[in-house]
């Protein structure tokens, strides 16, 4: 029965008819939900992916339009804010909505889809509350609940990480969350220890060639860093806290054979404003990028150095050449510039010119720390405005000729946000590969898939898209050698799905 | 450890009635307990100086179900604020990680208002009138 037929059985189609403005009023309102419908204006295509948006997908099983490689079998995990809408109340930040996790198996020439939403405790309440109960990252509610441990807002939105048995769901403020890999279903709060129960567990962990992962927590406010030492069975072997000044917001951290690499920047809090979470951070323009190299074997800071004030989300790989440490860095515009953007973005509201300007002036550079000399430097790559970096993970930490990123096409619809090109830069001939998807597409994270036995930086990117005129979700399979021939292989969705951001691939033979 | 949400004052302050006659009853109505596990202890101040340091009274209660109340009788008029938590392990602390985070649950006179993190006397500031009053406060 669609809406008319609603209507004309209540008999309110003829009293609309009979009564004037005001029942044409009330009518109209029906047909203007909460929430929009699709509608195809580039300033609509980021923010429509979060339409209809369901507990569950799947499994859906497409074909590929070509034959997978061989040596490619596994699942990509990918994680992303999802339900942005509850009830009558909506999030205005990306950052904001429950997270969602999806897993794409590939296999026998096909790829099968199914995705879940994440059921942290603050899902679930929410979910029998009908409505969000308190604020979001980036969202503010007047008569939201108090917030006693940061979990109470844990959405557990951002990334993956496989780890011994489990998949654990990552937020970057609060506890990750235990998900059964093959039915997605959500097992619990992950708890290392009683030390760290409920300390965050950050949405970038760094895993060593040999399987070791490190990782970090921090809860603004507290100057403090709690480094994770885990082995590759998932058993928690170190801890140790840092003071350290500008940990407000740490979203990621760097990894070398020796060291564990925090570049902080000087977000600012301030507990005594209102407003949502993102309003309360600012800026200290007076100070400096605050860098730690902190030794491994022992966990304490070996040394401290300063650059000029940038802000990041990401870093790519690092490595230490002689004296020397590299770490790559994909700068941002401001954090609050950001913010501002991404909030207009899900209003479906244009970027002004100073916007575009700003996004479009980001730099990826490299940060070089002379451990010798004591002195740091950055030095600009050539991607230009770029994001989401992914390197081939075997040489985690040693010197990598080859980064991936994704990057803007020069005719992306401004009004667009995000990424439409995948980009591949090779060190060694200094050059820039990449493959556009057209005007059309918003293209997510790619994730570098080494082939089995290949030399560093030979594999494969797999990775998803968002054709917004069509409303559907492609993934898309690339050989790092023809990247600029396009993919190899793609399959399409029957539908889209809310666009995410990171994910990690598990081979069937890893 | 300094804990950087609630100070463990709750735990080692002592116990106190007034037998003042002006006074009314001070009823608070606790819930989302952890059924059997562990004693709910509450700290009950009087001032912003002594707020989260010194208690003036200091009350128990088990938790044999998931909400319960506790009535502290005989209370001055004035102004008051209630900490509170549920002791899960026994060790009459608030037990807390790497970060001061309580990983025990915890709650406060908080009336509807929004905190983000540790409460200041203001968020959790009421009055008690002669004729007494009830609120509700729900653990996390």
């Amino acid at each position: 029965m669609n809406r008319r037929d609603i209507l004309k059985s209540a008999g309110l189609l003829g009293l609309n008819l009979g009564m004037g403005s005001s029942m044409s009023t009330f009518a109209a309102s029906l047909q203007q939900p909460a929430v929009a419908t699709h509608s195809t204006e580039p300033s609509n295509a980021f923010s429509n992916s979060f339409l209809s948006v369901p507990e569950s997908y799947g499994p859906t099983q497409v074909a590929f339009d070509r034959p997978l490689p061989k040596a490619l079998e596994g699942t990509l995990y990918r994680n992303g804010p999802a339900r942005m809408h509850r009830g009558e109340t909506h999030y205005h930040h990306w950052f904001d909505g429950d997270g969602m996790i999806h897993a794409f198996h590939l296999h026998n020439d096909s790829m099968t889809h199914n995705a879940s939403m994440i059921r942290t405790d603050k899902y679930r309440e929410e979910e029998q509350a009908g409505k969000f109960l308190r604020d979001g990252f980036g969202t503010h509610f007047d008569n939201g609940l108090s917030v006693l441990k940061p979990d109470d807002l844990n959405v557990a939105n951002i990334s993956v990480l496989p780890l011994g048995d489990e998949l654990l769901a990552l937020w970057e403020a609060g506890s990750a969350w235990r998900v059964d890999p093959d039915t997605l279903e959500t097992l619990g709060r992950k708890v290392f220890s009683a030390q760290t129960d409920g300390v965050s567990f950050s949405a970038h962990p760094r895993v060593d060639p040999d399987g070791h992962v490190w990782n970090f927590g921090y809860l603004t406010g507290a100057s403090k860093l709690v480094i994770y030492d885990i082995n590759p069975n998932g058993a928690l072997n170190r801890t140790q806290v840092i003071d350290a000044e500008h940990t407000n917001m740490v979203h990621d951290f760097a990894v070398t054979e020796h060291y564990l690499i925090f570049v902080l920047m000087p977000v600012t809090f301030d507990s005594q404003k209102t407003g949502a979470f993102s309003d309360r951070l600012g800026w200290d323009d007076e100070s400096a990028v605050d860098v730690l190299v902190i030794d491994k074997a022992t966990l304490n800071v070996q040394q401290r150095f300063e650059l000029p004030a940038f802000f990041a989300f990401h870093f790519g790989n690092a490595w230490e050449d002689g004296k020397q440490v590299r770490i790559e860095v994909a700068t941002s515009e401001p954090l609050g510039e950001f913010n501002t953007v991404i909030k207009q973005t899900m209003k479906g509201h244009l970027p002004s010119q100073a916007q575009v300007q700003s996004r479009d002036h980001t730099q990826t550079m490299e940060i070089v720390l002379d451990l010798a000399s004591k002195r740091a430097r950055t030095e600009i790559m050539p991607f230009g405005r770029a994001d989401f970096p992914s390197f081939d993970n075997r040489f985690a930490g040693y010197k990598t000729q080859s980064l991936i990123m994704m990057t803007r096409g020069s005719s992306m619809p401004t009004d667009v946000f995000g990424f439409n090109q995948v980009s591949r830069f090779d060190r060694k001939r200094d050059r820039i590969v990449q493959w556009d998807y057209g005007d059309e597409y918003i293209a997510e994270e790619h994730i570098f898939v080494p082939k089995p036995n290949a030399k560093e930086g030979d594999g494969w990117l797999v990775g998803t898209a968002y054709d917004w005129k069509n409303a559907n979700t492609s993934l898309s399979v690339f050989d790092t050698g023809s990247l600029g021939e396009g993919p190899v292989a793609v399959c399409t969705l029957p539908y889209h799905l809310p666009l995410g951001l990171h994910g990690k691939f598990v081979g069937n033979h890893t | 450890m300094k804990h950087i949400f609630l100070s463990t004052t709750v735990a080692v302050g002592t116990l106190l009635f007034s037998g003042l006659a002006t006074a009314g009853t001070l009823t608070l109505k606790l819930t989302d307990l952890e059924v059997n596990n562990g004693d709910i202890r509450i700290a009950v101040y009087d001032s912003e100086d002594t707020f989260s340091k010194k208690p003036a009274h200091v009350l128990g209660a088990a938790s044999t179900t998931e909400s319960v109340t506790v009535t502290l009788n005989d209370l001055p008029a004035g102004e008051y604020a209630v900490m509170l938590y549920q002791d899960s392990n026994g060790n009459e602390d608030l037990d807390s990680n790497l970060l001061g985070i309580p990983t025990e649950p915890w709650g406060a006179s908080l009336n509807g208002t929004q905190v983000f993190g540790p409460p200041k006397w203001k968020h959790v500031m009421f009055v008690v009138p002669e004729e007494g009053t009830q609120i509700t406060i729900a653990l996390r």
